[in-house]
């Protein structure tokens, strides 16, 4: 049944489509569509007979946006998916999905409102969609996956959630004192209740922004994430709220430019009407503050830009719109869950982030989620990670002629309160890139040749008078990447990116609470690399072919789980209109 | 304006510099720290007299907080007491005896051994051991008397029971026993016997009258208050198994006299125990009428009133033409507040 009222849909979208074009865009259509075709093989050990080593799979599918603006100030668009597994046919495996529905408008030229769908954030303390583990400086090659999975789960570049509610936005303009008064304000549900024990669960807030002149700006930023009471039999119901003032000052003195801007804030998390087992109240509060400022300098002269940034998030700062991870954490792959004889489950790598959809969130939910610390343990919850603090620094410098865009990041931290012990925790990091498109710097050659080039360092440390309390934790990155047009359109691509981890680190284990009541020694070997090569071909600017090899190795001998590895051919095609 | 943002700037910079010290989660020494002893086991008053209210404590430091447990083990009794928990230090607040025992029997005025051990978890070369139930550290002590307990005695059966006690008898015997192991002192009631025509085979009647100048026995008038204990050990080797009913009769309207069908009589039944002797507590105001052993309403005036009680009947009953059925029975005594702890 649900096929059929699709398939209606589908017609009466294209004859709408048809009708629409003869009335100056009233209605039109939009979307993209991608077949991807994966070849995996794992490589472990040649003795296992009991795996199986090969996998074939793929998908196409289609996002069929229907665009409909009724009035000047009125928008709907509404998009369906239809996706169809490889290897099914007349149907069978065939899913429709309404991906994405919203409408948006402009109430008296003055408000504007979005109902439904909608991407949001505030600040990096407030609401905000951290990037994952290894995202940020993603090899041309690799990028494509990781592409195609922050499509399907709406993680924009601008680090938005994707919500479902009301969005509104509003000014006012002044003619004295200040310039500008601006209003934004959101509420979404973040899950519905069960009518049992499971309330309604909404996330709301919003911020105001006074614009005092272009140089002087200060705001509020709130939000509350809240169980609403009398939506189930629970009686007890969690709430999160967040408040921080923002600041940002700008000053030009020659070819100087500089800007401060800064946010404070403190939050509270605490369950009203909580009883424990013995029926004694208690609402488990944790409440903290943060503090935040950043100077950027920017001299023009030379495209050179500098930075430099202190954090104070206390160990009991919550903000579930910030601190909300994108990774999840599982010890569970899905693809080749288990391998060798002995049907091991087959630790999780870097592969299956750059690659694995399952790995994903794509809600908001409450609570510090576990992490892992070979891959950042740092600020596993970005800027809001809490009990960080210290200064972050960069200089980066922008070629005028997009010869060659370099930057390097140093960040010194430390815990704010120790872990278990007053001794603390120092994080170092430092990461280095270099994008060079060497067609630029050469004379008279028109065909694209990019080169990149990474590095990253980061580094847990604590020292203290008993030996056990001695951890150390390195990580360390490298990639480089080619991008090499052969012919007018066709592209090769090759890519190496290694990552090594060693040590050792005490990690905290929370109760539901986010209160710390355990700890669990984290130690690793890992050792991963990834080379691949592939072809690119564009047939235009919204559409093109790639095929991509893959080979891929992990080794972690603490695991006392064997060494395995992949190799992927995959044949990509995307298209948008 | 602008000054004010300047101000807000700079004290944002300035407060981050002062934050409370301390650390988050539990100690990670105790966790996963060198274990060490600091101070070995040391106890005080090692001939310690209960009787006169003295105490023993028993103190000790660790390097880290562990699980702990002290067993305090009879010489001669084979009684045992059991303290433990979780910290650095063995001190008054939580490792002081009174004389009380955990595993029956009581302790009796004799030599004592007394054994801590620990368990724990520690870092070895990058591996978390879990080291179980280390004994650690061993001492003694002598009791040279025993701790009294505060409450009205019915009979701690060291001798024959008082004289106004009321026996009927079917094909059994009721007498105080010094042959087997007491739970406390040297003797014990052991009630014997097969009937072939009744579940009953003897019935012990105590009059409130036999204790003091009134009818009643001298109880709180707060059954909440009120708890009646007693040692029971049905022996594992008899084929019929025992029940033991304990009946509380009230005299409601105070005359005097108890009056059957119109009085209430509270009661507790007890059978099918573990083995060995056992500790039956039961405060008085959870106990219930019965009938048959199924609960029913009373026929008083269905108030529960302790301070009214003028007869306890202790019914030894075993199914009827089983054979040959046993029960020991020792230190019946009410407490106010709390249950015995013997």
């Amino acid at each position: 049944m649900t096929k059929k009222i699709t398939v209606i849909a589908l017609l009466f979208i294209f004859s709408a489509s048809s009708y629409a074009q003869e009335n100056t865009k009233k209605f039109w259509l939009s979307g993209s569509s991608r077949g991807v075709y994966n070849l995996d093989e794992l490589k472990g050990e040649e003795t296992d007979t009991t795996s199986a080593s090969k996998a074939e799979y793929g998908h196409t599918l289609v996002d069929l946006s229907a665009n409909i603006r009724p009035n000047a100030n009125t928008y709907i668009r509404s998009t369906i998916r239809v996706r169809n597994e490889y290897g099914g046919f007349w149907g069978s495996g065939t899913t429709f999905d309404l991906r994405e529905l919203y409408l948006r408008g402009l109430i008296a030229n003055s408000v504007r409102y979005q109902v439904g769908d909608m991407d949001y954030k505030l600040s990096p303390f407030t609401f905000y969609n951290n990037n994952e583990e290894m995202y940020d400086n993603t090899l041309d090659i690799f990028n494509l996956y990781s592409e195609m999975l922050h499509y399907d789960y709406f993680f924009k570049g601008n680090n938005t959630w994707r919500q479902q509610g009301l969005a509104t936005d509003f000014s006012l303009n002044f003619k004295r004192g200040i310039e500008e008064l601006k209003f934004n304000l959101f509420t979404s549900r973040i899950n519905p209740t069960d009518f049992n024990t499971v309330s309604d669960r909404v996330f709301f807030g919003g911020n105001v922004t006074m614009v005092q002149s272009k140089q002087i700006s200060a705001g509020v930023n709130y939000i509350n994430l809240t169980d609403i009471a009398g939506t189930s039999r629970n009686v007890s119901y969690f709430k999160n709220p967040v408040l921080s003032g923002t600041y940002s000052l700008n000053a030009e003195l020659n070819d100087f430019k500089f800007q401060l801007d800064g946010e404070s804030g403190f939050s509270k998390s605490f369950t009203e009407n909580n009883e424990d087992k013995n029926n004694v109240v208690k609402d488990n509060l944790v409440e903290d503050y943060f503090n935040y400022a950043k100077l950027n300098a920017e001299y023009e002269a030379l495209n050179l830009k500098f930075s430099v940034a202190y954090r104070n998030v206390g160990q009991g700062y919550r903000s579930v719109g910030a601190q909300m991870r994108r990774l999840r954490y599982t010890s569970q792959a899905f693809m080749f869950t288990r391998y060798t004889n002995e049907q091991v489950v087959r630790p999780l790598g870097m592969w299956d982030i750059h690659n694995d959809p399952s790995l994903y969130n794509s809600q908001i939910e409450t609570g510090l989620a576990e992490y892992y610390p070979q891959y950042n343990n740092i600020d596993p919850y970005g800027m809001a990670t809490p009990n960080r603090k210290g200064f972050d620094f960069e200089l980066s410098h922008q070629d005028d002629e997009d010869r060659y865009h370099a930057s390097i990041n140093y960040s010194m931290l430390t815990e704010v309160v120790g872990l278990g012990i007053e001794d603390l925790k120092n994080f170092n990091r430092l990461r280095a890139n270099l994008d060079v498109n060497i067609d630029k710097i050469l004379p008279n050659y028109n065909k694209q040749i990019r080169m990149q080039f990474g590095y990253s360092n980061d580094q847990t440390k604590r020292t203290g008078a008993q030996d056990f309390v001695n951890t150390e934790l390195n990580t360390q990155r490298i990639y480089a990447g080619l991008t090499l047009e052969l012919t007018d359109k066709l592209y090769y691509l090759l890519g190496y990116e290694t990552l090594n981890a060693n040590g050792i680190d005490y990690t905290g284990v929370r109760n539901r609470y986010d209160e710390v009541k355990d700890f669990d020694l984290f130690k690793t070997d890992l050792s991963e690399q990834i080379i691949g090569m592939g072809m690119r071909y564009e047939f235009d600017n919204k559409n093109d072919l790639q095929i991509l090899w893959q080979d891929y190795s992990w080794s972690n001998s603490v695991l006392e789980t064997p060494d395995y590895g992949f190799d992927r051919l995959s044949v990509i095609y995307l298209m948008k209109f | 304006m602008k000054r004010l943002l300047y101000i807000l700037a700079l004290g944002t910079i300035l407060s981050s510099c002062e934050r409370e010290k301390g650390y988050e989660g539990p100690s990670l020494i105790d966790q996963f720290g060198d274990f060490s002893v600091i101070d070995s086991l040391q106890v005080t008053n090692t001939n310690v007299a209960f009787a006169a209210g003295e105490t023993s404590v028993f103190n000790a430091e660790f390097s880290k907080s562990v699980n702990w447990e002290l067993t305090i083990t009879g010489a001669v009794s084979g009684a045992q007491k059991v303290m433990s928990g979780y910290s650095r230090l063995l001190d008054e607040d939580n490792a002081t005896w009174d004389g009380s025992t955990t595993k029956l029997p009581m302790f009796k005025s004799e030599e004592c051994s007394v054994n801590l051990q620990v368990s724990y978890k520690e870092i070895v070369a990058d591996s978390v051991i879990s080291v179980t139930d280390s004994i650690i550290s061993l001492a003694d002590l002598a009791v040279t008397s025993t701790k009294e307990n505060d409450g009205f005695l019915i009979s701690d059966f060291e001798t024959s029971p008082n004289a106004l006690w009321d026996l009927f008898l079917q094909g059994g015997q009721m007498n105080v026993s010094s042959t087997g192991a007491s739970p406390q002192g040297n003797s014990f009631y052991d009630m014997k016997g097969t009937c072939s025509w009744d579940w009953l085979i003897g019935l012990a009647t105590i009059p409130g009258s036999a204790y003091g100048e009134g009818t009643n026995f001298d109880l709180s008038d707060n059954p909440d208050q009120v708890y009646f204990n007693v040692l029971l050990n049905f022996p594992q080797e008899v084929q019929n198994p025992p029940i033991v009913l304990f009946n509380f009769r009230e005299d409601d309207n105070q005359d005097g006299e108890f009056t059957a069908g119109q009085e209430d009589v509270y009661s507790i039944e007890i059978k099918d125990l573990d083995p060995g002797w056992q500790l039956i507590s039961v405060n008085y105001s959870d106990l219930q009428t019965l009938a048959d052993g199924l609960p029913v309403s009373p026929v008083g005036n269905a108030v529960k009133e302790s301070n009214k009680i003028n007869h306890i009947e202790v019914l030894f009953l075993a199914p009827q033409g089983n054979g040959f059925s046993q029960a020991y029975m020792d230190y019946m005594i009410f407490t106010e507040d709390q249950p015995l702890n013997p």
